[in-house]
């Protein structure tokens, strides 16, 4: 089975204890449909995905939730950057 | 030339870099991010963290110069910034931007780091006496 590799950065990392994760790749899985699966396991994820203050990047790109999920993918969660 | 790196860089070495690009620069800006030993939300700082995902920082940060370089007169930019443990005082980031005029390299210098705290995935914790924690704004 093709998997999606999920990464999770910062306070993200921290809270679910995992810097990544993998998730069966499904033909024609949005991003939405990939938090969704997430949120299960990491409900945090959940709750700040749906309170905006969760950013997620496909292959370095900020992409928004209906995003096709491609294999092959890098995904990558993360909280409001605070650099500088 | 941009970087993101563990390791202190030297202000005046990279204010060089900007400098020999051309002999039309007149006006050289510098912004140094330094880190700060007390915030107002938190109190006193022993050291701060930052982490940053490792391709999407360096291919942000090199966008963001490529758009001042199209964006302002300027001639020459270059953005660095530090990751791992920074104690309090030592340096963060720097911005050095040449321009033949000093208002192009000021403006560019600002609307860089302004740009780069929004969307750059960089991020910062604090670290005190009593524990540590992320900041999430971007003031």
């Amino acid at each position: 089975m093709t998997m999606v590799t999920v990464r999770f950065f910062a306070g993200f990392r921290e809270r679910t204890g995992t810097d990544r994760v993998e998730i069966p790749f499904e033909d024609g899985m949005t991003l939405t449909e990939l938090m969704k699966r997430l949120g299960k396991e990491f409900p945090e994820l959940k709750k700040a995905w749906k309170d905006g203050v969760a950013t997620v990047a496909v292959n370095h790109e900020v992409m928004d939730g209906d995003y096709p999920v491609k294999e092959g993918d890098e995904v990558a969660i993360f909280p409001p950057v605070s650099g500088g | 030339m941009i970087r993101v790196q563990k390791e202190d860089f030297s202000v005046e070495e990279e204010i060089k870099k900007v400098k020999a690009a051309s002999k039309r620069i007149g006006g050289i800006v510098v912004f140094l991010g330094t880190a700060r030993d007390f915030t107002e939300e938190t109190g006193d700082v022993e050291k701060l963290e930052f982490e940053h995902y490792p391709g999407m920082a360096e291919k942000k940060l090199e966008e963001l110069r490529a758009q001042a370089m199209e964006r302002f007169d300027i001639i020459e930019a270059s953005i660095i910034h530090r990751y791992g443990q920074i104690p309090a005082g030592e340096n963060i980031v720097l911005i050095v931007v040449g321009a033949m005029h000093r208002k192009d390299a000021f403006d560019a210098c600002r609307w860089l780091i302004d740009e780069l705290k929004q969307i750059v995935p960089i991020w910062k914790k604090e670290h005190t006496k009593d524990g540590e924690v992320w900041v999430t704004e971007h003031p």
